[in-house]
């Protein structure tokens, strides 16, 4: 600490000869401060004094019987003093102190932390459209108002904070919690078939029941109404009317699905020429600098390939190559055998969607070629919950 | 021959008969010992004698005398001075 001090305001050491404690006792009264002051083995005395107080304590000594000898300076102030005649290598030093101020605050990395849903892309998109960029001068930036305008945005995030940290531009991000779908239990829905099947059982907890078990329903036919009719008291000719509920309960049937899968019985394959080209590009703080010359790409069927040669220490530079590889179209027959497998698990996948694969209790596969197409058609016997409540109404 | 009792003078015993502090009543010198590294004197008036091993500070009517070895006087302004070094005793006369 006393290092920066002496640093800061410059010092200048010097050599007392004659009565030293007379010249420091005189040096406090006129309110002149030094330190460090030691008495030599020769009876001389060397004391610091700061770069200002020097020309003080010069005509003091001079007023009186002491000789001063200047020793050395240090610190900033006398730096300046010795390179009061080098104005171009001040200004250069300046200068240069300037850019390097103004330079680390330019922001150089955007680091997105603390999203799971929303894409880091999503988010870097929305900041690169309000300036948050490789580039973009950190103090120029109202990061206050563009999390608000990125929040408003992004309405998945619920709370972001833009933290500048020199060159790093740090962006937090909380995710707002799902609102769970509202459920209005006062209004009257049905509960209709949601595929076609044999009722093997029904369970109504809420509403009129409709069907029986064993019957037969088609998709969209109501299994369980939202209007209860009362019952008229015994000896009562009135109709004494109902009420609209929400129905309520649970219907078991038994279900089949018939899906279907096609694919072609030959394909196209591509087959590379081996001729290729490179295009060069420099990306410098989000701007690219072309390197190739103009002109198209002289094939007619291409594959493009990038590739990324990165700077270190995340500098925003980096080399980009765009490889160009031509290719061949030829029909080549497709192996049956393997069509069939990828077919197969296709129709797995939509069966699931339709019914739990615990509640399947037969799937046969049919497998037929016809006009080039390899079809397979899958058969499922299924027992699973077919109601599901529609409102009424608008 | 025994050494004279110093004689205290009239704001010193005022400070004393109340229970005030001396050094802001009386002007009477503070000092303040860190350790044996480090002496902080206030209110003195001036340096008597410097030498690496013995320090002599006025302070009024006392005398301040500093023994140690490797003594510096590290800062001093009008107020108060800073002793740095190995303090091996204080003595006041």
């Amino acid at each position: 600490m006393q290092r920066a001090a002496d640093l800061a305001r410059g010092w200048v050491e010097l050599r007392v000869t004659g009565e030293g404690e007379e010249f420091f006792n005189l040096c406090a009264r006129r309110g002149l401060g030094f330190w460090a002051a030691r008495k030599g083995a020769d009876g001389s005395w060397t004391c610091r004094v700061s770069f200002l107080t020097w020309p003080k304590v010069r005509a003091l000594a001079g007023a009186g019987a002491w000789e001063l000898t200047l020793l050395r300076r240090g610190g900033l102030p006398g730096l300046l003093w010795r390179l009061r005649y080098r104005w171009a290598l001040l200004a250069g030093a300046l200068v240069c102190l300037a850019a390097v101020g103004a330079l680390s605050r330019v922001v150089l990395t955007v680091q997105v932390s603390g999203n799971q849903r929303v894409s880091t892309g999503v988010i870097l998109s929305q900041l690169r459209a309000r300036g948050v960029r490789p580039g973009a001068f950190g103090p120029g930036l109202d990061t206050r108002r563009i999390c608000h305008q990125v929040i408003l945005e992004l309405p998945e995030i619920s709370w972001m904070s833009i933290n500048l940290r020199g060159t790093v531009c740090e962006v937090l991000v909380r995710e707002g919690t799902p609102r769970p779908e509202l459920v209005e239990e006062d209004r009257p829905a049905h509960i209709v078939a949601k595929y076609p099947g044999i009722i093997t059982a029904i369970h109504t907890t809420r509403g009129q029941q409709l069907v029986e078990r064993g019957d037969t329903v088609a998709a969209g036919d109501t299994l369980i109404g939202s209007w209860v009719d009362f019952v008229e008291p015994l000896y009562y000719d009135g109709d004494m009317g109902g009420m609209l509920v929400r129905a309520g309960g649970r219907v078991r049937a038994r279900t089949w699905h018939t899906l279907r899968a096609a694919i072609p019985l030959s394909g196209e394959e591509k087959v590379l020429t081996g001729r290729e080209k490179t295009r060069w590009t420099l990306e410098l703080f989000g701007r690219e600098v072309k390197f190739s010359q103009k002109g198209g790409i002289p094939y007619e069927r291409y594959d493009k390939i990038l590739t990324y040669h990165t700077a270190p220490f995340h500098l925003p530079i980096a080399l980009r190559g765009e490889t160009c590889r031509e290719y061949e179209t030829r029909t080549r027959p497709v192996d049956p055998q393997r069509a069939v497998r990828a077919l197969k698990g296709e129709l797995e996948e939509r069966l699931a969607a339709l019914c739990p694969p615990s509640e399947v209790r037969r799937v046969d596969y049919r497998a037929e070629e016809r006009d080039g197409l390899l079809t397979v058609t899958l058969l499922a016997e299924c027992e699973q919950d077919i109601g599901v409540t529609v409102e009424d109404g608008p | 021959m025994e050494e004279k009792p110093r004689r205290r003078g009239p704001a010193e015993r005022v400070a004393q008969l109340f229970g005030l502090p001396a050094d802001a009543v009386a002007g009477m010198p503070r000092l303040e010992l860190v350790g044996d590294g480090q002496l902080r004197v206030e209110r003195h008036r001036g340096i008597l004698a410097y030498d690496p091993a013995e320090i002599h500070i006025g302070a009024g009517r006392l005398t301040i005398r500093v023994r140690g070895t490797g003594l510096e006087l590290r800062a001093m302004t009008r107020q108060e001075l800073t002793v740095t070094g190995r303090i091996v005793s204080v003595e006041l006369e």
